[in-house]
């Protein structure tokens, strides 16, 4: 799991186990959830405290103020709600029925070297003519390559399962 | 007199030694399933029971309400010696919706550590609809959804790659792959 996938789940009341793993290896994740966390327990103390008269008439004199800045506050807090659910979303779809397993033997070829060009394809939409770089940091591939998708690894409690979830570049946006 | 005996000895060792390095390049069986994620309807996954586990840890995870598989298939070839390249591709049409399926990989290699991993240049992966034929008698065929990507996986293990909303309603295209290294 990436901080950037943790920092979505941190505001939600339930977190997944993932997220949990990811915040006991991840200090700056564990840093911010503490923050979020700290912030709060902050917000709903204040819930309680009651004003004497002459603070009110400092809270109303500063009125104008502090309802812009909670507007502005609710408007972020949607913005990240909304970004969250958009980029997790899925809908319903038709189903098929399980078919018994198929083998399928695979042609081999030996083709040019490395630098010179590929052969044709018959699909080339499956295959890039040229073989891409080792991904060893996603973000940073995606960073340099705007168009390839961006891959989130989430490790997940089964050691046996690997979940790799691809976002194109025009979900992002 | 010696050193012809081992000049024949050196000569008889030769077809040996090639059969040892043909043998040393392994072949990669690739288990794949082809699953599908929902979020309404029924709350039921119907998927084999090898990949019950896997469809627990999806539900962890994501929100999609039951995952189903469409196809499965297993792929086998052996692992790429140097730089060469494979292009190994199968296709068939999966069952009920009609939609044609294109599996592909360009290169296959696999590391000497153990656990072995098996490293998968430009996997993809394309859905597209049945052809049909315009009035100037050419094929036209749309793709519904495609995957494509770079992948290293454990020897063993369920290495799943999916990708969201990839029609208009929202599937979620899944793919589950188990790798095997066979000597």
């Amino acid at each position: 799991m990436t901080c950037r996938e943790c920092e979505l789940f941190l505001t939600e009341d339930h977190r997944p186990a993932a997220v949990q793993a990811h915040l006991d290896e991840c200090p700056d994740c564990r840093a911010l959830a503490a923050e979020l966390e700290a912030n709060s327990a902050a917000l709903s103390e204040l819930r309680d405290v009651e004003w004497p008269p002459e603070a009110l008439g400092v809270r109303r004199a500063r009125q104008p103020h502090d309802t812009w800045t909670r507007a502005a506050a609710i408007a972020a807090m949607l913005a990240i709600a909304i970004a969250a659910a958009w980029l997790w979303r899925a809908q319903p779809g038709h189903q098929t029925a399980p078919p018994a397993v198929r083998t399928a033997l695979v042609p081999e070829r030996e083709l040019p070297q490395r630098g010179l060009p590929a052969p044709e394809l018959p699909d080339r939409s499956l295959a890039a003519p040229v073989p891409a770089p080792p991904k060893r940091d996603v973000l940073q591939a995606a960073a340099r390559n705007p168009s390839q998708p961006l891959k989130i690894k989430m490790l997940t409690d089964d050691p046996d399962v690997v979940i790799y979830w691809l976002i194109d570049p025009s979900q992002e946006e | 007199m010696k050193l012809v005996i081992w000049m024949l000895a050196a000569a008889a060792l030769m077809p040996g030694q090639d059969k040892q390095a043909e043998v040393a390049v392994p072949n990669v069986e690739l288990t794949v399933y082809l699953l599908s994620g929902a979020v309404q309807g029924a709350a039921t996954d119907d998927v084999p029971q090898d990949l019950v586990s896997t469809a627990k840890q999806l539900h962890t995870v994501f929100a999609y309400k039951s995952y189903r598989l469409s196809e499965s298939f297993v792929l086998r070839g052996r692992a790429a010696v140097g730089q060469g390249f494979q292009n190994a591709q199968t296709q068939g049409i999966l069952p009920g919706a009609g939609l044609h399926y294109s599996f592909s990989y360009q290169r296959v290699r696999v590391s000497g550590d153990k656990p072995r991993m098996v490293h998968i240049d430009q996997l993809g992966i394309r859905l597209t609809t049945p052809i049909t034929y315009s009035s100037d008698n050419k094929e036209r065929s749309t793709t519904v959804a495609s995957i494509n990507t770079d992948l290293d996986l454990a020897e063993g293990q369920k290495t799943v790659v999916g990708k969201s909303s990839i029609n208009n309603v929202g599937d979620a295209l899944i793919l589950v792959i188990v790798p095997k290294v066979i000597e």
